[in-house]
């Protein structure tokens, strides 16, 4: 009977062994976590870009940069989720993509979120919110835009993050929007936009 | 007789599952993938061009091979890691009246069952990327990706534990300067 205890064994190591998959359920209860709806709509775009690079893959490349890029992997460490969708729309979609901006922007506002930047004209509509967490740092930061060349961008970071350094995780994995982002100073907007600075 | 089926049984499913554990069988999900994928293209022509396999044992004989190499022994110790490659391309003949080609959503679905996470998709001018990885234990155990560029398909699967050959990449390579999503 030693082949069928070996069997046994074996299939209970198996079983010992936990899948570190997580979903994004997992994120949600976070205040910096933000729900844009489904993009359902915009699936059969000729052009999309989805991106979700959640804990367990930002703690492995956190750690896989830390001799090259300590600062880099230390403001990874605090993070837990990078969400980036970006839909090339339509006239018709661009409406549902307004819709969803202010929807969300609605929700927002009523989860104490502040709006940093909100640049709209005739050929753009961009908004910017953060969730402040303790010493100043941001725990959460959302961008959702509409930019010239009609792409809908919405991109959602959860987790602490220092603003200073926004620059830099754009950078390396070039996340549309927040390399126009300054928090320092003062944001690009086009002259003579109608915006909304807080 | 009953025992010697029981005898039967158990040597048989020994015999399965060290086959498995050598990968001396293809995995299913890397021929799910390539098959749903293939399904939904038709009727446009797809046509196997390349396919390797290495499973454990070839590569178990590579790292003895490698182990002996003066200048690079490293390379024996990250191969020990690697547990499984497939890669497989097809030619994708598209004609001119066929419509735009898409990775089915049925391929990622049947990918997520089994434990593969998308982190990256990518859709632009007629190609598609998808981006898996399967993370055990706060480790690196495998990528999967799927190419549909304008007139070939091609899948790739790589497990083992992938930590040490990745970070050891990352630390000569560098993180990319922005990665191309746009």
């Amino acid at each position: 009977m030693k082949p069928l205890l070996m069997c046994v064994l074996s299939l209970s190591l198996l079983g010992s062994v936990t899948l570190a998959q997580e979903p994004v359920e997992a994120y949600k209860a976070h205040p910096g976590y933000v729900d844009f709806g489904s993009f359902e709509k915009f699936q059969n775009s000729p052009k999309t870009v989805e991106v979700s690079i959640k804990g367990p893959l930002l703690k492995f490349v956190s750690k896989a940069v830390a001799m090259d890029d300590p600062e880099f992997s230390k403001l990874l460490d605090g993070l837990l989720l990078i969400q980036v969708n970006v839909f090339g729309v339509n006239d018709e979609q661009a409406l549902d993509v307004a819709g969803i901006i202010k929807s969300t922007s609605e929700t927002l506002a009523t989860k104490q979120w502040e709006r940093m930047v909100r640049v709209q004209d005739e050929n753009q509509h961009v908004e910017v919110y953060t969730q402040f967490g303790e010493n100043g740092s941001f725990t959460g930061l959302t961008v959702m835009a509409l930019d010239e060349e009609d792409n809908a961008v919405f991109v959602n970071i959860v987790g602490t993050l220092d603003p200073e350094q926004l620059g830099k995780l754009s950078a390396k994995f070039n996340i549309p929007k927040l390399d126009e982002l300054d928090f320092n100073g003062q944001s690009e907007h086009t002259p003579g936009d109608k915006k909304n600075e807080e | 007789m009953m025992k010697k089926i029981f005898i039967v049984l158990v040597v048989s499913l020994i015999v399965f599952g060290l086959a498995v554990a050598a990968s001396c069988i293809p995995r299913f999900e890397f021929l799910d993938v390539a098959t749903s994928v293939r399904a939904s293209m038709y009727p446009t022509q797809v046509q196997k061009k390349f396919k390797l396999r290495v499973g454990s044992m070839m590569i178990l004989a590579a790292r003895m091979i490698a182990s002996r190499a003066t200048d690079t022994p490293e390379i024996a110790d990250y191969l020990g890691d690697i547990k499984n490659v497939q890669i497989s391309i097809y030619d994708v003949n598209r004609d001119e009246g066929s419509v735009a080609l898409a990775i089915p959503p049925e391929a990622d679905h049947g990918l997520k069952e089994r434990g593969w996470e998308p982190f990256v998709r990518v859709r632009d001018n007629g190609q598609q990327v998808n981006l898996f990885y399967k993370a055990i234990n706060d480790g690196l155990a495998g990528v999967y990706a799927v190419v549909l560029a304008e007139d070939k398909l091609v899948v790739v699967e790589v497990q083992g534990k992938l930590d040490k050959l990745i970070e050891k990449a990352l630390q000569q390579q560098g993180l990319p300067d922005g990665l191309e999503l746009m």
